[in-house]
């Protein structure tokens, strides 16, 4: 199949524009003066519009260095977090309510490695986008209000903490590794979150909210050029001065796993299995992670898809059931890929699991390749029909220096050879951790 | 309807419906199809059963593999099968979604295929002298009882169902969307296996496309697979029954969790079809469905009480729940929030905007309805299932003309049943896992 795109094709306005003639769909982009990446996807026919502002700044990221400072700061784990609900305190307005009466609706979320700021609406589309430019770069805060919201937040934490597949899989990333910030809740602790102050979010905000750390992606059914007209008036009113990139700094983390085996009780109805894989190469981004992505997902897919005898047979023999399921984690710092779900026999599952695995090297035929191909290629698709998707896709792959509209080519290229090295190097026994949850005895 | 996607419903023949949304806006066609059955104890693990073994083969394509290799051909396909529960009915549902012809490369025409492959499964599953093969029946049985258990994995969902099966007890209501665990063993194949042709020959069947479609041929070729199938009543009555007198019953359990889970439940006695319907999810808004709505404002905003909190409605039933996570020792204090909030809405106490915020945010969310061919679809069974023809744009109108005087009168209708609470125990709140120590 051919899938076109054409870079930097030249349009009468100020802005560049891709076409990809698969999805047969267009992005306009452009970088402002103050840094900010703008990119807009036109969706005729549909009634939602969305904009989502993302800030490259997550969970993980608690030690970094100040743009021209050599000083190395460390704050408190889960105060990107705890960041993101604060920002819908503003002295002057109540963010949920402002929304609400534009007839919009306005979320947030915060990940590892990044933290954004969502609306979707019908109708006063460029009320809800000036409202969104505006909240998430100002930040007004009172001691009082850092305080009352430390209930809250321990309150969500306290949900996460009995929620049993989330445990599991906080326990496998505490086995897989040593110090690194994902073996860490994204909200943080319970004790963690009583030492964040009004200081320490604002120097955060101002660090990490600039826009040059930050990027803008809309959709809907749009006129690209009237909307950035408006982002361009609503930045250049703001002043920000060009800033030096942030350095984030990473703990040396080692390549081998902390520990190969860790075990824990919940109230649960039968065991929970998760078995990971760490990343061992570190540092790469773009069309070269985009590869390693999609290398590692229909490599999963052919070994243990649902379209896969070992699946079948792991399913058939009552080892496995629907909640066994795969992830993919490939960030520019640190990757892992998680396999597992529940099981009555946690024991004999790891055991045929990874014997399964490792026992397809060389055996995968081109067959599987091009019928896995296919499906990734309709997943793609797929995706474009969903506004939330098509967003979301976007933002994570941005802060990757990934291109969402190079998916297809990329897709195209691999080989047989390709998924056999990568089955031997992630899926090498060294490189595994497995964590398991019983239930508590009664 | 809004006029942006049109609909049609075609009668195959009474009880058998085929009804169409066709439309060039999405990359996909999506197919439903619908078997409506009343909730009974003894027969709703068997319909969710049927859903579970449905998946495990056909006549042509004895096996999962086949059926998934096959479909990851069609690119990736994507095919399900659940059962649904709505008012007092259960829909066992079967699911797929195609790419459009001129998506793919050489312009195939999945559509035939998934239509084929859907009623394939519906009507021709694997058996084996006369019965479901046998290792499939055992297995899936397995698995079904698994998931009935695990429902207590997620315990916030495990309070919300807990305390439906309070209140409902002896109302069909009541009974889990799986059904329970000691129906379940009783289930014999022969048995299943003759309930599952009476389903097909007795029950409503609704069949939905929505996308990218060639009216004549969908129309010929489901004709075709129905041809001697017999006429059947269209739709089941969504209720039948509903208690009289509610004395309010406090029920509290305990379990080694973190967080306690609340869950509160309130009769309406109000339905789709009642004239008060609309203003019941203008309530519902201000109530508590939306950040806005006093109980998040309140409970979160205000007292720091919960992370999260909301209540939501089943209008086929004319249920209202509460849900939230709190400190065990905070319920009372919760409560009397609870119920602060609800006298205000009865006393009228509701700001101009609570009212309009609400109103924006549902003429929003139907709206969005035709953005995705999924809710597209789910929406308008649920009209159908009310005996209702699908009228999403008047129903925006009805929205917009509903009073504060409506939403209070409404209000007045609530009835406090149950309050169901799953409390953390006491002192064992620290030793669920060695290992996951954090770090500072």
């Amino acid at each position: 199949m051919s899938s076109m795109t054409m870079p930097n094709m030249k349009n009468n306005s100020s802005m560049q524009m891709k076409y990809n003639s698969i999805i047969q769909e267009t992005l306009y982009y452009t970088r402002l003066e103050n840094g900010l990446p703008v990119y807009i996807l036109p969706k005729k026919g549909f009634q939602q519009k969305y904009a989502i502002f993302s800030t490259n700044y997550g969970s993980i990221n608690n030690t970094f260095k100040a743009p021209g400072k050599s000083e190395v700061v460390t704050v408190p784990v889960g105060i990107a977090h705890f960041l993101e609900h604060k920002m819908f305190e503003n002295s002057e307005l109540n963010v949920f309510d402002a929304f609400a009466s534009f007839g919009a609706n306005v979320n947030a979320f915060t990940t590892y490695t990044m933290t954004s700021y969502l609306f979707d609406t019908i109708e006063n589309f460029p009320e809800c986008l000036e409202l969104l430019l505006n909240f998430v770069q100002s930040l007004s805060l009172t001691e009082e209000s850092v305080e009352k919201e430390k209930g809250i937040i321990e309150q969500e934490i306290r949900m996460y903490e009995d929620d049993p597949d989330w445990i599991t899989y906080l326990n496998l990333m505490q086995a897989l590794f040593f110090h690194h910030s994902v073996r860490i809740d994204i909200a943080g602790t319970a004790d963690s979150i009583y030492k964040i102050n009004r200081d320490l979010l604002l120097t955060c905000h101002k660090k990490f909210y600039h826009p040059g750390n930050m990027v803008l992606f809309i959709e809907g059914d749009l006129d690209p050029e009237t909307v950035l007209q408006q982002i361009k008036e609503n930045q250049s009113k703001k002043g920000f001065a060009k800033q030096l990139p942030i350095e984030k700094i990473y703990p040396n983390e080692p390549k081998f796993v902390n520990k190969q085996r860790v075990e824990g009780n919940m109230s649960l109805s039968h065991p929970i299995y998760y078995l990971g894989f760490k990343e061992q190469e570190i540092g790469i981004d773009g069309d070269k992670l985009l590869k390693k992505d999609l290398i590692t997902g229909i490599l999963l897919e052919i070994l243990i898809g649902k379209g896969s005898n070992l699946y079948q047979s792991l399913y058939e023999s009552g080892l496995i059931d629907d909640s066994f399921s795969v992830s993919v984690t490939l960030e520019i710092d640190h990757g892992m890929t998680v396999l597992g779900g529940h099981t009555n026999d946690p024991d004999q599952l790891h055991q045929a699991l990874y014997e399964g695995i490792i026992s397809q090297e060389g055996k995968i035929t081109e067959e599987e390749l091009e019928r896995v191909r296919k499906r990734m290629i309709g997943d793609y698709i797929v995706t474009f029909d969903s506004l939330k998707s098509t967003a979301q896709n976007f933002v994570s792959y941005y802060f990757k220096n990934i291109d969402l509209f190079h998916e297809l080519n990329i897709l195209k290229e691999i080989t047989l050879d390709d998924l056999n090295q990568r089955l031997r190097e992630h899926f090498d026994y060294k490189n595994h951790a497995v964590s398991i949850m019983y239930p508590e005895e009664k | 309807m809004r006029k942006t996607i049109d609909y049609q419903r075609i009668i195959i023949k009474e009880g058998i419906e085929l009804h169409l949304l066709p439309t060039s806006k999405f990359k996909t066609t999506l197919m439903k199809v619908f078997i409506q059955e009343r909730l009974r104890k003894e027969t709703a693990p068997m319909v969710a059963l049927i859903s579970y073994i449905l998946f495990r083969g056909t006549v042509k394509r004895p096996t999962t593999l086949e059926m998934m290799r096959y479909l990851e051909g069609l690119y990736g396909a994507d095919f399900s099968a659940d059962v649904d529960k709505r008012g007092e009915c259960q829909f066992l549902t079967l699911t797929l979604e195609v790419i459009n012809q001129h998506y793919l490369p050489g312009g195939d025409n999945l559509l035939d295929e998934g239509l084929a492959f859907l009623l394939d499964v519906l009507t021709n599953p694997l058996t084996k002298d006369g019965i479901f093969k046998q290792e499939y029946f055992e297995q899936e049985k397995n698995i079904l009882k698994d998931d009935i258990n695990s429902l207590m994995n997620d315990k916030s969902r495990y309070a919300y169902e807990r305390c439906k099966q309070l209140m409902c007890a002896e109302e069909p209501y009541g009974i889990y969307k799986y059904g329970s665990l000691e129906d379940l063993e009783q289930v014999e194949n022969q048995q299943l296996f003759d309930y599952y042709q009476t389903l097909l020959q007795n029950n409503p069947i609704h069949i939905w496309l929505a996308g990218d479609l060639d009216i004549a041929n969908v129309k010929q070729k489901v004709s075709e697979t129905f041809k001697d199938f017999a006429p059947r009543s269209a739709v089941f009555e969504p209720v039948v029954a509903d208690k009289e007198d509610v004395s309010p019953q406090r029920v509290i359990e305990e379990e080694n969790i973190r967080q306690g889970k609340l869950s509160i439940g309130y009769r309406t006695r109000l339905t789709r079809r009642n004239p008060l319907y609309p203003a019941m999810i203008v309530f519902n808004g201000i109530f508590g469905s939306l950040p806005h709505s006093k109980l998040f404002q309140n409970v979160r905003e205000k007292a720091s009480l919960a992370y999260y909190i909301h209540s939501g409605l089943d209008g086929t039933k004319g249920i209202i729940q509460v849900d939230c996570g709190i400190e065990s020792t905070a319920l009372d204090q919760v409560l009397a929030i609870v119920d602060k909030q609800l006298d205000d809405i009865i006393q009228g106490e509701v700001t101009l905007e609570e009212l309009e915020f609400t109103k924006k945010a549902y003429s929003r969310y139907f709206n969005y309805i035709t953005d995705d061919n999924d809710s597209l679809i789910d929406s308008c069974m649920v009209e159908i299932s009310n005996g209702l023809e699908p009228i999403l744009d008047e129903f925006a109108e009805e929205l917009e003309s509903v009073t504060l005087e409506d939403v209070r009168k409404v209000a007045r209708h609530l009835e406090l049943d149950t309050i169901y609470f799953l409390k953390g125990k006491e002192g064992g709140d620290d030793e669920f896992d060695d290992d996951a120590e954090y770090e500072e």
